[in-house]
């Protein structure tokens, strides 16, 4: 199996915020990573464009929890039941600390689940060594 | 002299012998006594007031006998029989106008009629109207008919309390709005007060003693009063908040108590009292969800007040990031203001959420020691070198977090609003029999007397926030806490004097070693 260069997986955002969209986008920046990050609001938007086939594999996502319209939650329970990208891997980032949407979370398998005020650099760090050494799923 | 006989007045009174129809009771056992002691005269007297007053004789006494009673008069005042044989020949009587005159007695015998409580309520007595004597078996009877007299007295007495009970019980009965009913084993109805008996509608009002009445109520009620009343008769109590649709259509809501007794023949019965308190569980209802709200709301309010200020705070240093050099050094400080007043309303958001949260993960009492407490506190609270904390080794019960926040904000305090960059802070604790009284004492610059009530205060600082970071919420919370245990917090301070801030904290059991 070949390995993609590191430098190609998407990272699919997901998340309500400008501002924590853009932090994002700034810390990539200042560490030189070069991935390229597809944003989406919410969940639909988020289902909408998986369905238009803009998000190309590799990629992986970055979750909020609370969202408008649809929640990270809904939005997951939508994506493990979807044939195509049930198997994705998902990560959570999150203001929320509530044990039951921890709970929730890994109960749709998701890879990781991050609280927004404890990451700082730290989840740039891990994306940055990840990248190099993780095998994801191909489109059959 | 003088109390006795207000003593016997009382008696009197309490023996409901001043009835009208009294006058005839004793009228057998006089006729007896003059029979068997063979004297023409007898009678029984009581004391009324200062006087005695005849109740029922045999042969004829003057009217004034009533009040001029000379020879009763001696009887009350012994506690044995007084005999005079010829009342010529006795100081006490020889001068008397009913020995003189008519009716011309010349003898007198007298028995006093004493209580158990050895209270003398009057006399049996006997009269000739020449010299005589009792012999050895007239006295005998005598006293035993004196006795006689004093139980059917009792007797009385007793009758008159429980017709007064009786009616007592009944003004109850009619008049308690709580519903008042005993079962027995059968869950037969034998006895219903006025308020439960007109829940049923009138027609059915004579069907419900000797009836269990289940049969008019829903199934599921009729179960729910069956559970109770056999959880009743095995435990000897019942409690339940239930709520009931009664016979007539209406709904309330009932503590009901149900307690097992034994009847007079032994017969296990329930005594069942329910009162309505359908207005004060709604009343606690809309109390329980109003401060629901309020707590989320609080939650909720400081939770998505953060997510912006949050925001703003990462904006601003983006901006101190990306374009530092070309800010003027005036801008720069505004934006160090500016990152100060996020810090400060953080603060105040995570007071106000802590201050929401007061009591309601506190956890139970449990065996601790002060100087430990006190100590993890101050590992906490990050205290400059300079200050020393001295704190009694001594162990307490009480919940652990409570007793946490109190001393890490009152620690916290007596630094932060220390003048010098050291200090001496003491933590001293009496055990009294009901309370802990934890005292703890700076030697910082002092609270003016004046401004006391002001520092517990919600977001009351002393000084401006600028010079002294702090929500002001501190000594409030302290208090909140306090008051969730019945304790409170007191101050003692002067302008240059310290401060001794003094919590009184109720001793409370131990659930579980």
């Amino acid at each position: 199996m070949k390995k993609p260069k590191p430098n190609k997986i998407t990272l699919f955002l997901i998340e309500d915020d400008d501002i924590d969209a853009m932090s994002i986008t700034r810390k990539f920046k200042h560490r030189e990573i070069t991935n390229p990050i597809i944003r989406a609001k919410d969940g639909i938007e988020a289902l909408e464009l998986l369905a238009s086939g803009r998000i190309s594999r590799p990629f992986i996502i970055l979750l909020d929890l609370q969202m408008p319209r649809m929640n990270g939650l809904e939005f997951l329970t939508k994506l493990r039941a979807d044939n195509d990208y049930k198997n994705s891997v998902v990560f959570i980032l999150s203001t929320s600390q509530n044990e039951n949407d921890i709970f929730d979370s890994y109960e749709s398998n998701v890879a990781g689940y991050f609280i927004k005020d404890e990451v700082n650099n730290a989840l740039i760090d891990i994306f940055d060594g990840y990248r190099d050494i993780v095998h994801l799923p191909q489109a059959r | 002299m003088q109390t006795d006989q207000e003593l016997s007045i009382q008696t009197v009174e309490k023996y409901n012998i001043l009835d009208a129809d009294i006058d005839k009771l004793f009228d057998d056992i006089v006729m007896l006594a003059t029979e068997s002691c063979d004297k023409p005269f007898a009678m029984v007297s009581f004391i009324d007031a200062d006087k005695l007053w005849v109740s029922s004789q045999v042969g004829l006494f003057p009217s004034e006998m009533d009040q001029k009673n000379v020879f009763c008069e001696q009887t009350v005042k012994q506690t044995g029989l007084l005999e005079i044989y010829d009342t010529l020949f006795d100081d006490r009587t020889k001068l008397n106008e009913f020995v003189i005159k008519a009716p011309n007695i010349r003898y007198y015998a007298g028995i006093p009629l004493i209580n158990s409580e050895k209270q003398t309520l009057g006399t049996l007595c006997l009269f000739d109207t020449k010299p005589n004597v009792l012999d050895k078996h007239q006295k005998s009877i005598l006293k035993l008919l004196a006795k006689d007299v004093v139980s059917q007295l009792e007797l009385r007495r007793k009758n008159f309390e429980l017709s007064k009970l009786i009616e007592l019980n009944q003004l109850i009965t009619k008049n308690n709005p709580d519903l008042v009913f005993a079962k027995d084993s059968d869950y037969k109805i034998l006895h219903a007060n006025t308020a439960f008996l007109s829940l049923f509608p009138e027609k059915m009002r004579d069907k419900v003693i000797g009836y269990t009445t289940l049969e008019i109520y829903s199934d599921a009620v009729a179960a729910t009063f069956l559970v109770q009343d056999k959880l009743a008769f095995e435990q000897g109590k019942a409690e339940t908040i239930e709520k009931i649709t009664f016979p007539n259509g209406e709904t309330r809501t009932l503590f009901i108590t149900k307690t097992r007794f034994e009847d007079n023949k032994d017969k296990v019965c329930i005594l069942g009292v329910a009162r309505d308190v359908t207005e004060r569980e709604a009343l606690i209802e809309k109390l329980k969800k109003s401060n629901g709200d309020l707590d989320e709301f609080v939650y909720i309010a400081s939770h998505d007040l953060k997510a912006p200020l949050n925001a703003i705070k990462r904006l601003v240093s983006w901006i101190e990031e990306d374009d530092c050099e070309i800010l003027s050094g005036d801008s720069l400080e505004h934006f160090g203001m500016i990152k100060n007043r996020i810090n400060r309303m953080n603060m105040l958001l995570k007071d106000l959420l802590d201050y929401s949260r007061i009591g309601k993960n506190d956890g139970l009492p449990q065996k601790l020691n002060l100087q430990e407490t006190a100590m993890h506190c101050c590992e906490l609270l990050d205290l400059p070198e300079g200050f020393i904390i001295e704190v009694d080794d001594i162990d307490l019960i009480l919940p652990v977090i409570p007793l946490e926040l109190v001393l890490t904000s009152l620690i916290s305090n007596a630094v932060k609003h220390h003048f010098k960059k050291s200090g001496h802070i003491r933590i001293h604790c009496k055990n009294l029999a009901h309370n802990y009284q934890i005292s703890v004492t700076d030697d910082g610059p002092g609270i003016d007397p004046k401004l006391h009530k002001k520092i517990f205060i919600k977001f009351q600082t002393l000084k401006p926030r600028d010079e002294v970071e702090g929500t002001g919420l501190g000594l409030s919370m302290v208090e909140k806490t306090l008051a969730n245990y019945s304790g409170n917090i007191a101050v003692k301070s002067d302008i240059g004097e310290g401060a001794t801030f003094t919590v009184t904290w109720p001793k409370l059991k131990a659930s579980s070693e």
